[in-house]
């Protein structure tokens, strides 16, 4: 109750000591239990310059500038075989080179970040990857709304591989779609630990950085895979209303995850943004 | 705050007590703007500047759920969802008079619409009340799927017995329009045309093919013979023309032996968009007097009740869309907009 009412007090009139400091005692109000009536005249007279900075909200961010490369599978290398009826198709076979076969290394652990993930929209919370400049813990001082917006953009080198797939059991048949792979990369949003809404705030690329000329005339043969197109990587401002959150430690995070299949995923991180608005 | 400390030699009467209690009082119950120091509103004595919550429940975002979601491991079963089709060709985001088309269409699935508030509406008046809400701070992202009806374009049927596949999609030639559409409590709809945007397939400039001709392709019926093409005698209806891009998948869409193996599917290409559609936008009062009907009619909105994506396509193309969510934050400060 922050409207004062004291009782009044009258010459000639016998009253209590008691009344006289409940008077004093009422204006306890101004230690901090004003409210809007008390400023209810003036409330269009308040503007920024009353309040405390971050008084009635408050925000943070980061971000990052550098290029995010996410490797899987590097001990595998595409290779282009010549096997009928599909002359042209490709394979991704495992290699033993480079400087890892010196120390008969066959399984680092970056050959498996992403290793048995058929799905990089579903797959556990756990196979996921905290993405620099993408992630944050934040002090909330007060019970808030808390908005979160990020901006990002990635791309990989997702593809699918083989004889295309065909009906009928010569395999000479229409391609059969159905049985297509289908690589994915993904980014999804958590909140403290959790992941927001999978279904919703997420996004997923498929194929995005392949592009092959389709015949060369002079030499009558397929030409060898090229990797040329940079248009494709896509870019996600997105956001997320969490609700009213309690004061205290929190965090926020964009989290990267391949199919098995996808052998380099580049993040390009531009910021994550919390906003705030006390509640 | 003036108060009359007491002085030796002066009478201290009830009365002169009640006027101090009297103007103490007044003081604090209709505090002075001077008596605010600056920077001295603390969080402990700020009110909430969101939403109102005194009268009405509110509903600050939706969300999409995984009934409108395909995934690689859900396609093709039975726990696959169904992302919404808008057919651009009802719908041609041409905010225009007499137009034949509607603009936009509108959805009532989850995470596509959302009623902030569980009973009337945001005026955005603060003629109306302390408790009125006079600005909507609006996010709202959507992913634009895949376009449909893409095909697949043969071209260089006289290089011998190599192809050269691609596809029908084209940078200026297939769009995503969206836009936010606005109703009030009346039923009354608007569009602000400053939250459009818009989305093209981006998929990659074909290398090989993009300056060929015909263009655009033109159909070729089965049986039917082409210059230079051998053996003469299409097996199927197919697209002979300008391949405006390359494919980007690895499958082979193309092989040596033609009369064996013929035209690819579309669903060998990277036809899959999988873009996403940001709006950021402050509505003011003034919005509502801002927007505008299918017929580029300004219209008046009493309040809003309902914020809704608008999809369209001005090229009249048809797209799915799948992921979706539209927050909203009222906020009871005033916005000023300064020149």
């Amino acid at each position: 109750m922050s409207i004062i009412s004291v009782t009044p007090v009258y010459d000639g009139a016998i009253i209590p000591t008691e009344t006289i400091n409940d008077n004093f005692s009422k204006f306890a109000e101004i230690n901090g239990s004003l409210g809007a009536l008390n400023v209810a005249g003036i409330d269009e007279e308040l503007d920024h310059r009353h309040l405390q900075l971050g008084a009635a909200s408050g925000g943070t961010m980061v971000g990052g500038t550098v290029n995010l490369d996410y490797f899987n599978g590097i001990r595998y290398t595409f290779v282009r075989t010549v096997a009928e009826p599909d002359s042209s198709s490709r394979t991704m076979e495992f290699y033993d080179h480079g400087y890892l076969s010196f120390f008969n290394l066959k399984n680092t652990q970056v050959d498996s970040t992403f290793g048995g993930i058929a799905d990089a929209v579903v797959a556990g919370e756990a196979r996921t990857l905290a993405i620099p400049g993408a992630s944050t813990s934040f002090f909330v001082p007060y019970r808030a709304h808390v908005l979160v917006t990020w901006q990002v953009s990635w791309t990989s080198d997702a593809a699918r591989f083989g004889p295309t797939p065909r009906k009928g059991q010569s395999g000479e048949g229409a391609p059969d779609r159905s049985a297509f792979t289908k690589p994915n990369t993904a980014i999804r949003f958590f909140f403290d630990g959790a992941e927001h809404n999978q279904a919703s705030t997420t996004r997923e690329t498929r194929e995005a950085m392949f592009g092959s000329p389709m015949v060369d005339v002079n030499s009558g043969q397929i030409p060898t895979h090229a990797l040329r197109d940079r248009y494709k990587s896509r870019y996600w401002q997105g956001h997320a209303y969490i609700g009213e959150v309690s004061k205290g430690f929190h965090t926020a995070s964009l989290r990267v995850c391949a199919m098995q299949n996808v052998r380099q995923t580049r993040v390009r991180v531009r910021n994550i943004k919390v906003l705030y608005f006390k509640a | 705050m003036a108060y009359e400390f007491l002085k030796d030699g002066t009478p201290f009467t009830a009365a002169s007590l009640r006027t101090r209690f009297d103007v103490l009082v007044s003081d604090v119950n209709a505090v002075a703007a001077d008596a605010i120091q600056f920077l001295g509103l603390s969080p402990e004595v700020l009110p909430s500047f969101v939403g109102s919550g005194e009268t009405v429940t509110e509903t600050l975002t939706a969300e999409n759920t995984s009934a409108t979601v395909v995934t690689p491991s859900t396609a093709g079963t039975d726990a696959a969802g169904s992302p919404p089709l808008i057919d651009g060709s009802e719908f041609n985001a041409r905010l225009q008079p007499g137009a034949n088309f509607q603009a936009f269409k509108t959805l009532s699935t989850t995470g596509f619409s959302l009623q902030p508030r569980s009973a009337g509406e945001y005026s955005l008046d603060r003629a109306l009340g302390e408790d009125e809400p006079t600005a909507l701070l609006v996010m709202a992202n959507v992913e634009v799927r895949q376009f449909e009806d893409v095909q697949v374009v043969t071209l260089g049927l006289s290089t011998g017995s190599f192809q050269v596949w691609g596809i029908s999609l084209n940078e200026y030639e297939w769009d995503a329009t969206v836009i936010l559409e606005l109703e009030d409590a009346s039923g009354t709809k608007g569009y602000l045309r400053r939250t459009e945007r818009q989305v093209s397939p981006r998929v990659t400039i074909g290398a090989v093919g993009n300056n060929e001709s015909p263009d655009p392709p033109v159909e070729v019926k089965e049986g039917e013979d082409v210059d230079g093409h051998s053996p003469p005698g299409a097996r199927e209806d197919f697209l002979l023309g300008r391949v405006a891009m390359s494919p980007l998948r690895d499958y082979p869409g193309h092989t040596r032996r033609l009369e064996r193996d013929f035209y690819p599917v579309v669903a060998q290409f990277d036809h899959r968009t999988h873009q996403d559609v940001s709006i950021r936008t402050v509505i003011t009062k003034a919005d509502l007097t801002r927007a505008v009907d299918s017929n580029n009619v300004p219209v008046t909105l009493s309040g809003i009740k309902h914020i809704r994506f608008g999809f369209g396509s001005l090229n009249e193309r048809n797209y799915t869309v799948q992921r979706a969510n539209i927050s909203v934050i009222p906020l009871l400060s005033e916005v000023k907009v300064y020149a």
